[in-house]
């Protein structure tokens, strides 16, 4: 697992979303590792990244869930709204695999949550994107002018596989 | 984290893939699967995990969304119930599993967990959380994937990774 880039927001924020761009094409699949909280209080905790459908297994202390959705243009996962416990980060891990595939939609794989001493999810998630073109460019997205909170951090990593067939 | 095995099924589809001597020294194995079912009308199939080529000893205990709901069931056989797309879903889309077997050279059962999605440009499709156990004291040395009810399509790619205690 090899490093690529990271970003980590800063202090008093800035709008809009948060772009990779010139993704590598060399390794097989692509994992990003997230400590994330929204940073403007007058939204939630939505993070929105590319994709047509999305689906979600989620719990919070008290019910489970499982929601489906399709025809969009974003997938959205759950992290820490703003107006949430002070200092509390969600942490989420996000593997892509096959990104140069172009025989494949890509289909994205989140496992995440945290926990706010009172409130709290653990969620499942994932997204698909109906194009077959390889993945160059990612975003997250808090919604339009709003920005992530200073201190997360998203560091997007690099796997490769051998070529060894083992049968 | 280090590669061990990949295959990728090609033309005409595959029945299973298998991982066969699997080395002995490393201290965890992980396995990602992206893969396709061929089977027909369905939006998923189900993987079938096999280790060492024993097909009786499993259990496992699930928690299964759907698009509209949660539920949680147990299995009592390799029937692992990872939800692989099938026919019925969104053209060229591929279902993505992480496993993770821990301790798979220690003497005492195998345990395993999952997380897996398939995916699907509807309202429905099934994702899983899920903790499985090989009742069997033996290292692992193969394991097998297949679906349940129909073969893996071309593009089918499964990894195996091993995993080294720091």
């Amino acid at each position: 697992m090899v490093h690529i880039s990271s970003y980590t927001a800063p202090a008093g924020g800035s709008g809009g979303a948060v772009f990779f761009n010139s993704i590598p094409q060399t390794f097989t699949h692509l994992q990003f590792r997230m400590s994330l909280r929204s940073g403007n209080a007058s939204t939630g905790g939505g993070v929105f990244i590319p994709g047509n459908a999305y689906h979600n297994l989620i719990a919070n202390g008290s019910t489970a869930a499982g929601n489906g959705f399709s025809g969009l243009v974003n997938g959205i996962f759950n992290t820490v709204a703003n107006s949430s416990t002070a200092n509390v980060f969600g942490s989420h891990i996000m593997d892509i695999l096959d990104y140069t595939n172009t025989n494949k939609a890509k289909t994205v794989r989140l496992i995440g949550g945290y926990d706010a001493n009172g409130s709290g999810i653990v969620e499942l998630f994932s997204t698909l994107i109906t194009s077959t073109a390889a993945i160059s460019s990612w975003f997250f997205d808090v919604g339009g002018p709003n920005y992530f909170a200073a201190g997360s951090r998203i560091d997007l990593y690099g796997i490769t596989t051998s070529q060894v067939t083992g049968a | 984290m280090q590669p061990i095995y990949t295959q990728t099924v090609g033309a005409g589809g595959a029945a299973s893939i298998t991982f066969n001597s699997i080395p002995q020294y490393f201290t965890d194995l992980k396995v990602v699967v992206s893969g396709r079912s061929a089977r027909s009308a369905q939006q998923a199939d189900n993987l079938f995990i096999t280790f060492n080529g024993i097909t009786t000893t499993y259990s496992a205990t699930g928690l299964l969304g759907n698009g509209s709901s949660a539920s949680s069931s147990r299995f009592s056989s390799r029937y692992a119930s990872l939800a692989i797309d099938a026919a019925g879903s969104t053209a060229s889309t591929f279902s993505n599993h992480d496993i993770y077997i821990p301790n798979y050279t220690g003497s005492n059962f195998k345990s395993f967990i999952a997380d897996s999605v398939s995916e699907n440009n509807a309202s429905n499709a099934q994702l899983d959380l899920f903790a499985g156990l090989w009742r069997d004291t033996a290292a692992i040395t193969s394991i097998t994937l297949q679906p349940e009810v129909s073969t893996w399509v071309q593009y089918t790619t499964i990894s195996l990774y091993g995993i080294t205690k720091g």
